[in-house]
């Protein structure tokens, strides 16, 4: 019902009677926009009536108000301003967590103006073109990422980091007060805020005590005097902003942390954060009401896949691939199967046949792996015991390394359920010394050890050598310490294109799609 | 340990009673049977009649604190067993005197009952749906003097003496005090002597009982200025940069001032630079040729005490920048960096050194105060205790002065001296104070929420 009357309301603005009829010149405004924004049993958008504008003049925004009175979008719009956005936010924090580049360094290298020049200005140079875009972007990506709660933390990390790089890309001090002081309210409304936790200015303390800290803390920086009489002080209980605390940059009181105005935006962007949490859980209880409905069902397929899409960024889960195949211990050196490891555990391999022995580390690495590959526990301790009978008899095998092996398999011990390790784990181990061979050989090897080895790979089903090109994409990814990307680069070339461009995370994610190449190119043939 | 001298001190000296009031926050209400059997020891109210006991059995339903706080024995086979819940004191106190645990640790209160989740699978397979979550427990900290090997002269290990602790771990105490009512508004803490060679801190304000792990992280990241263990890493490593940001934060400027207390008495009595062969150890500067001129008279005067070669820094320091910056040499900036360095060889001789990892999760357990240290046979006692006895006053202070590792009361010769009971009264005269905070705000909860129940509550009221 109460959809009912939204939509007359807002077909009547747009003179488009019949909606229902499919066209790129439909428009996907309503679910956007309208099919929340009049509900009133939708609290946190009540503000947003028809009354309200946005101000579109910045692109610095915390989004309060949806862009519903430039509401004319296409399908076709509707989806490359969705991907744009998922591929912004999606190569930002790639710069951050897989890099881990500060926010710093993603300004000064110029990465931030550079995605933001492909992405946002892409739609022409002009300022409110792209405010648009970023609005659009910022909300058709709040239908995306509804899968689980996982899905919604990524989505929030991601927007808060783009936040902070449009906070810290501006250079006039003014620009950036003014954005707090009209954004206030965000503070104000919130539910934490309590008659304990206001905005005070330095005249309104009595404490004689507090007041000395404030200035000496403060004010005693060598710079100019940052507090002034009258300046805002944000008082909070030092829980609501415990994130702040280990930097030791604010002062603690009683209880209680005061930030000056400078320090506000740090408060701002995580209210921000958890307010985006927020609706997108309403969206979730809204949508399962709503989004079935007639006009909407031109839009699922593609919210679908943008979020199929984003699940890319989702790192590799055992869940995706329902793990149905099995692994005997002969064909692990079956180069049918050999060639579908990632190199990482191709080296661990080669030196295990070597050496008749890998140290824990390796062997942690490379046993899981294995199990996830479908290397069940006998088949798992017969490889590994004919792995090192050249060295171990097999009582001694079996004396100092079978529980080892068990307990990975969650049969001794914690009877934990391992999980295979992902890049990410086995880049922050560390790096393997003599004799040891885990890790990640593009970041372990050195460069001439690497580029001896990519010279003479060839392309699995092509046969053909890596190029020249090829090879110095990978090194200098190497050099970037962009290991994963470079890892990703390699199995595209010795194999096939990943499907959407897809990263490789976790060396069971390279074994899978490996797999996937493998048997559509022999179904072809 | 001898299983008959331990049983003996759970039945005579161990305040069971009031261990248990002050792990579920309430108070107990003994039965008379109960009551005849221990009073011995234990002071029991006189008025518990018949119906007291039912009283008191449907109390506990109520009180969550005690059917879902998990205690941990460590028995005397060596075995260890986690996930024990209480929820009558007559359970508490027959199992502490009939099994005999080496020592029992506290932890966490739980939404439900805590239990160990075994299956095929093992404890790593727990379903979602089957979380516990832990609501409450104290903030506790846990100091070891270990830790402080670099910089003590006089143990090393898991020894402790006299001189290091009055120092060390006197100068730990009057910091974190300052820094928890000053800085954190708490006011209801005490701390134990852990019985070989540590200090524990017990934080029962509700506030600090309720941060969630992720808080309380935080607030040790806040706090832990000596970041790593390793100690040649913490302070002052960072090739003649400072490593704190100035202005001070004023916690640790506060806490500076206080280290400069202790800082002479451990120059006398510990003479840290004695053995010193490399001054890096102690302080670096950006100039190397400081740093080798000060090697050089480190060496040659080696016979002589701290204090002088402390003094020293200084003139070698300001003479070299007279050399340098001629007549500039007054410069205020290049004197504030010897000043920031010296600061903070201070805090790095003697600002707490955390064992954080006790502090950082909620559900981690913490040896009981008045437990016996199964190493020494020392009990645990609380030996310095602060608690606000009106709202908004200063809080009240009580400490055992004279403590000292060294007449910490053992297990072996409770009997022929009776100073034990001063350690007693002390966590008495500080749990009475806790007791009826809680029943405020528990009165308080419940009355704002619902005013029927509580009344209710307070017709049945102990």
């Amino acid at each position: 019902m109460i959809r009912q009357s939204v939509k007359r309301k807002h077909q009547s603005s747009s003179n488009n009677a019949n909606s229902s009829v499919a066209s790129d010149n439909n428009y996907a405004k309503t679910l956007i926009v309208n099919s929340t924004a009049n509900d009133p049993n939708f609290p946190l958008i009540k503000q947003y009536t028809r009354e309200t504008s946005a101000d579109y003049s910045n692109l610095l925004t915390l989004y309060t108000m949806p862009p519903v009175q430039h509401s004319e979008l296409t399908l076709q719009e509707f989806e490359t301003f969705g991907l744009d956005r998922l591929k912004f936010l999606m190569e930002l924090y790639h710069l951050q967590s897989n890099l881990n580049l500060k926010l710093k360094e993603i300004l000064d290298m110029n990465h931030y103006s550079q995605l933001m020049n492909k992405y946002l200005k892409s739609c022409g140079n002009n300022l409110k073109d792209m405010i648009l875009k970023d609005y659009y972007g910022h909300y058709i990506l709040r239908l995306v990422f509804l899968k689980d709660e996982e899905n919604m933390d990524l989505l929030c990390s991601m927007e808060l980091l783009l936040l902070k790089l449009k906070f810290q890309s501006i250079k006039n001090k003014e620009d950036k007060l003014k954005f707090l002081k009209d954004n206030a309210k965000i503070m104000d409304i919130n539910q934490d805020i309590d008659e304990n936790n206001l905005m005070t200015t330095l005249s309104d303390i009595n404490d004689e005590a507090l007041l000395g800290k404030i200035h000496k803390f403060y004010n005693n920086n060598g710079l100019s005097t940052v507090v002034h009489e009258d300046t805002p002080i944000l008082r909070l209980k030092f829980n609501k902003i415990i994130d702040i605390l280990p930097s030791r940059s604010v002062l603690l009181y009683k209880g209680y942390v005061y930030l000056p105005e400078h320090m506000q935006f740090n408060y701002l962007s995580q209210m921000y954060s958890k307010n985006l949490k927020q609706e997108l859980i309403r969206i979730v209880k809204y949508k399962m009401v709503n989004l079935s409905t007639n006009e909407s069902d031109r839009l699922i397929p593609i919210i679908n896949h943008l979020n199929n899409n984003g699940s890319v960024l989702n790192s590799y889960s055992s869940k995706e691939f329902e793990n149905t195949d099995s692994l005997t211990h002969n064909q692990i050196y079956n180069p049918e199967v050999y060639n579908n490891f990632p190199l990482c555990m191709q080296n661990l391999l080669t030196n295990l046949k070597t050496h008749s022995h890998l140290k824990y580390t390796g062997r942690q690495q490379l046993s899981i792996f294995l199990k996830e590959c479908g290397l069940n526990i006998e088949e798992a301790l017969k490889f590994w015991q004919i792995s090192f009978q050249k060295k171990y008899s097999m009582d001694d095998f079996n004396k100092n390394y079978k529980y080892n092996f068990r307990h990975n398999y969650g049969l001794e011990g914690s009877r934990i359920n391992f999980k295979p390790w992902d890049c990410n784990q086995i880049l922050n181990k560390d790096p393997p010394s003599n004799d040891m061979y885990h890790g990640c050989p593009f970041r372990d090897w050195n460069k001439n050890k690497l580029v001896d080895y990519l010279s003479k790979a060839k392309n699995v089903y092509t046969n053909d050598n890596l190029t020249k090109f090829d090879i110095n994409t990978i090194v200098d990814l190497k050099n970037q310490k962009d290991y994963m990307m470079a890892c990703t680069r390699y199995f595209e070339f010795t194999k096939d294109v990943l499907p959407h461009n897809e990263m490789i995370t976790h060396p069971n994610l390279y074994y899978q799609r490996a797999k996937t190449i493998q048997s559509n190119k022999s179904g072809k043939e | 340990m001898n299983q008959d001298d331990l049983k003996a001190y759970y039945i005579n000296y161990f305040p069971s009673k009031s261990v248990y009031e002050w792990l579920t926050r309430k108070k107990v209400v003994l039965p008379n049977t109960l009551s005849e059997k221990t009073s011995s020891n234990n002071e029991n109210d006189d008025e518990s009649d018949s119906d007291s006991e039912l009283e008191h059995l449907t109390m506990s339903n109520t009180n969550i604190a005690a059917n879902n706080r998990e205690i941990a024995f460590e028995y005397a086979s060596g075995a260890y067993g986690r996930y024990l819940t209480f929820p009558t004191y007559k359970q508490f106190y027959d199992r502490i005197t009939n099994v005999v645990p080496n020592r029992f640790e506290i932890g966490a209160i739980y939404e439900n009952v805590p239990k160990k989740i075994e299956n095929l699978f093992g404890s790593g397979n727990k379903s979602i749906g089957n979380k516990n979550v832990p609501l409450e427990k104290e903030f506790v900290f846990d100091i070891d003097m270990d830790d402080y090997d670099p910089y003590r002269t006089c143990c090393n290990g898991s020894q402790i003496c006299d001189s290091c602790w009055s120092i060390f771990i006197s100068c730990a105490i009057e910091i974190l005090s300052k820094i928890l009512y000053e800085y954190f508004d708490w006011n209801n803490f005490f701390f134990v002597y852990s019985g070989r060679r540590g200090l524990h801190l017990w934080i029962m304000d509700y506030e600090a009982r309720i941060l969630n792990d992720n808080e309380r992280t935080k607030v040790m990241d806040f706090l832990n200025i000596c970041k790593n263990r390793n100690c040649e890493t913490r302070l002052n490593a960072n090739n003649g940069n400072t490593c704190l940001s100035r202005p001070l934060n004023p916690f640790i400027e506060d806490s500076l001032n206080i280290t400069a207390k202790y800082f002479n008495d451990l120059m006398e009595e510990q003479d840290p630079f004695k053995e010193t062969k490399d001054v890096r150890k102690i302080l670096s500067t950006q100039f190397p040729d400081i740093t080798n001129q000060l090697n050089t008279y480190f060496m040659t005067n080696n016979e002589q005490s701290s204090q002088s070669k402390w003094m020293a820094v200084n003139d070698i320091y300001l003479k070299h920048m007279q050399g340098k910056l001629g007549r500039n040499y007054n410069d205020t900036k290049e004197k504030n960096k010897l000043l920031e360095q010296k600061e903070e060889v201070l805090l790095k001789y003697l600002y707490p050194k955390f064992d954080i990892e006790v502090s950082k999760k909620i559900g981690h357990l913490l040896k009981s105060p008045f437990c016996i240290h199964p190493g020494t046979g020392n009990v645990c006692v609380p030996i310095h205790i602060s608690y606000q006895k009106k709202l908004d006053a200063q809080p009240t202070i009580k400490s055992v002065s004279k403590f000292s590792p060294s007449n910490c009361p053992n297990m072996k010769t409770l009997s022929k001296e009776s100073d034990y009971s001063e350690y007693v009264d002390l966590f008495n005269e500080f749990l009475a104070h806790y007791l009826s905070l809680e029943e405020q705000r528990y009165d308080f909860e419940h009355s704002s929420k619902k005013t029927k129940v509580a009344n209710k509550q307070n017709d049945l009221s102990w």
